[in-house]
């Protein structure tokens, strides 16, 4: 007995709730509705709306046919909402034409009274009431709400009428924090009125561009940092293909280095974003994009390494094979040692294209530095997101042109003046390979051997 | 008459069309200091760079200790290891420390421990007379200490024969008598050396037989005195009346 009765309450349960959604849906139809409720997005980008900086509400209320004429309305806000720089303006809405409306109104901490001179209703044709208040500033902490409050009708005080969706404001993020600091600079405002530093150098779009491009030049980083430590054994293998006995591996070998060397990586890139996927190979964009990136700069670096390998005298194979040590002993213990030191500046040069080549896979939708800049811009239709992608390059390349910089007098010096002339300040220290300048460090032995 | 240690059977080497070597003969005893003199492109050079096959000979017959090198079948990194030479430049390993340069083949081709080679090191760096350089870059000694680590470097490969091709020509003449003096040392121990130089006065000093080599050929050989006092060819007389 006992087991029947839930199932039994439960059934009339649904059959009361259907019969509550017949019957009174045409009575809700009549009421009240509210059509609009929403904020202006107040962030640098996306359509979120923070509190703590000042937003605009937009509130639209449907006066049907059978409603009363409404004669004052109050919202209720938030706690902690500031209302106080609030302006509030009312209009009807009738179809396409607009009636601005003189209310009266009144702000009380976060409750704001609009009292209409006269009630408005829908006898003749069917208006809306919106109302916007300007400069509302919503609780920092973010949250979610329903406007309360009460409208004042010709057949009593209703309350206000949910919307269908709840207003979500976010709490304000550092950028945000940032940005909403400067706008209320007045050096900010006279450094913006001049058009070119607006532009190139807008203050609140830096910051933005800050923070939506750190995650972009990240991934640039990443693609290079893992294309090019795969670039290099490929590099050196080739670079063994090029300078192979047998003459078909070596003209593979050329055939790859030319082909690569010899096209666009832009269009590189297509061919491997369009054609892996149509043979198969479903890899994500991003292992797609080291995949270009390693294949790309294995040819270049196939070329340094061979340069540098036979840039190599003769001498040391003599000497290594002198000795009894077979090629690849030669190869492992002598010259690729000094072969790396020699091509290091080289190599780091071709690091800094390739990690400047990463832009080109904003092309294929890889969301790296160019991307984030390229939609920032579009947003904001500035083009500071491009100056601060400038900076982004730079903080990377800048130090690494100064290390091939002084890699290479490094070398020079090292070499005896074979690479690039050392500075003038470093002439003072030995000269190597020219016995008559070393005499700093030659010592007792020197004057052995001067007799 | 002792067995020879090195011995070379009608070498010849072509460049292309040009015939550097055109019949060599010649025997090598062990423990005998050989020097070879001649003129520039005489084939001094090639003829010592065939023995350890740096050339690749075009024909004839070159035996060491009995073996024939020439033969395409041996493994001639085992020959090589017993044939030290040194190179008129240098050719250290510009990388590696003066120890490391004489380390490096001992370990990788003799498989010697670390300890030990570095103990021979240490040993052949003082024999040559750089006991305080053995942390030094090559960059960082002049010409003549260069050419003594190279000696030393070979030397640490217990060499049963030593090849010298022009190890004073590139240094300045105040840091030859140096590389020198290790040489005499070297033959006073009873090191096979093969000598190819222009120092006439350590080939009157040292050498048990100079070799005049000219157009490809032995021209002349046999003692010091027999070539430098008495010379029997006119083309060693005409050479030695240019350099003396």
């Amino acid at each position: 007995m006992r087991s029947n009765q839930r199932p039994r309450a439960l059934f009339a349960t649904l059959v009361a709730a259907l019969f509550a959604v017949v019957v009174l849906l045409p009575g809700t139809a009549s009421a009240l509705d509210v059509t609009q409720s929403s904020t202006r997005p107040n962030g640098f980008a996306g359509q979120d709306t923070y509190g703590g900086m000042p937003t605009r509400l937009t509130w639209k209320l449907k006066i049907d046919q059978a409603d009363p004429g409404v004669q004052s309305v109050v919202l209720e806000f938030p706690k902690g909402t500031d209302l106080s720089k609030s302006t509030v303006s009312a209009v009807k809405l009738t179809g396409i034409n607009r009636t601005p409306i003189k209310p009266t109104v009144a702000l009380d901490g976060s409750t704001v009274s609009v009292t209409l001179n006269e009630s408005i209703d829908s006898l003749e044709s069917i208006n809306y009431l919106r109302i916007q208040v300007e400069d509302l500033v919503l609780p920092a902490d973010g949250g979610k709400f329903q406007i309360n409050g009460s409208i004042a009708t010709s057949s009593g005080v209703v309350a206000v009428p949910p919307a269908t969706q709840a207003l979500v404001f976010k709490k304000m993020t550092l950028a945000e924090s940032w940005i909403f600091w400067l706008d209320g600079k007045q050096w900010v405002v006279s450094w913006n009125s001049v058009r070119f530093l607006q532009m190139f150098f807008n203050p609140q779009i830096m910051v933005a561009s800050v923070f939506v491009e750190f995650k972009g030049w990240m991934l640039a980083l990443l693609l290079v940092a893992i294309g090019f430590p795969v670039a290099i054994p490929a590099g050196l293998m080739l670079a063994f293909a090029k300078m192979a006995k047998l003459r078909l591996i070596r003209w593979v070998a050329a055939f790859y280095v030319n082909v690569i060397r010899g096209t666009p990586l832009f269009l590189q890139i297509y061919i491997v974003f369009f054609g892996l996927p149509l043979i198969g190979i479903q890899g994500n964009k991003y292992v797609l994009g080291i995949i270009v990136l390693a294949l790309n700069s294995s040819a270049y670096l196939a070329e340094i390494f061979r340069a540098g390998i036979q840039s190599i005298s003769k001498g040391q194979f003599e000497a290594a094979a002198s000795l009894g040590m077979t090629y690849a002993k030669a190869m492992q213990h002598i010259i690729i040692p000094q072969t790396v030191k020699r091509v290091l500046p080289t190599m780091t040069s071709e690091f800094i294209l390739l990690y400047k080549d990463t832009a080109m896979l904003s092309a294929v939708g890889v969301f790296e530095l160019m991307m984030f800049s390229k939609n920032l811009s579009a947003n904001s239709g500035n083009v500071t997101p491009y100056v601060m992608a400038a900076a982004f390059y730079l903080i990377v390349t800048t130090p690494l042109i100064s290390y091939v910089r002084t890699l290479e007098e490094r070398l020079a010096v090292a070499e005896g003046g074979a690479a690039s002339k050392p500075k003038k300040k470093r002439r003072s220290r030995w000269l190597p390979g020219n016995a008559g300048t070393d005499t700093a460090l030659l010592g007792t032995s020197a004057q052995h051997e001067s007799r | 008459m002792e067995q020879p240690i090195v011995r070379i059977q009608d070498l010849h080497k072509s460049f292309g069309s040009l015939e550097v070597l055109k019949g060599v003969d010649l025997e090598v005893t062990k423990g005998e200091v050989v020097v070879i003199l001649g003129p520039s492109g005489s084939g001094k050079s090639t003829m010592l760079r065939c023995i350890n096959r740096l050339e690749e000979p075009t024909s004839g017959k070159i035996f060491f200790e009995d073996q024939e090198i020439t033969d395409p079948q041996i493994n001639i990194n085992r020959i090589r290891e017993r044939v030290g030479m040194v190179f008129q430049s240098f050719n250290l390993f510009p990388h590696l420390t003066a120890k490391g340069n004489v380390m490096l083949a001992q370990q990788k081709v003799l498989k010697r421990s670390k300890a030990e080679a570095e103990q021979t090191a240490i040993t052949q760096l003082e024999t040559v007379g750089l006991g305080d350089k053995i942390d030094y870059f090559p960059a960082q000694l002049s010409g003549g200490q260069q050419q003594r680590v190279a000696i030393a470097r070979a030397l640490a490969m217990d060499p049963h024969v030593m090849l010298f091709d022009e190890v004073t020509s590139a240094l300045d003449p105040e840091l030859v008598r140096g590389v020198l003096d290790v040489m005499k040392l070297l033959a006073k121990g009873g090191m096979t050396m093969l000598v190819v130089t222009h120092e006439m006065g350590f080939a009157r000093d040292v050498a048990d037989r100079v070799v005049f080599m000219d157009g490809g050929v032995v021209e002349e050989q046999g003692t010091p005195d027999e070539v430098f006092d008495h010379p029997k060819s006119e083309r060693t007389k005409d050479f030695l009346g240019h350099i003396t």
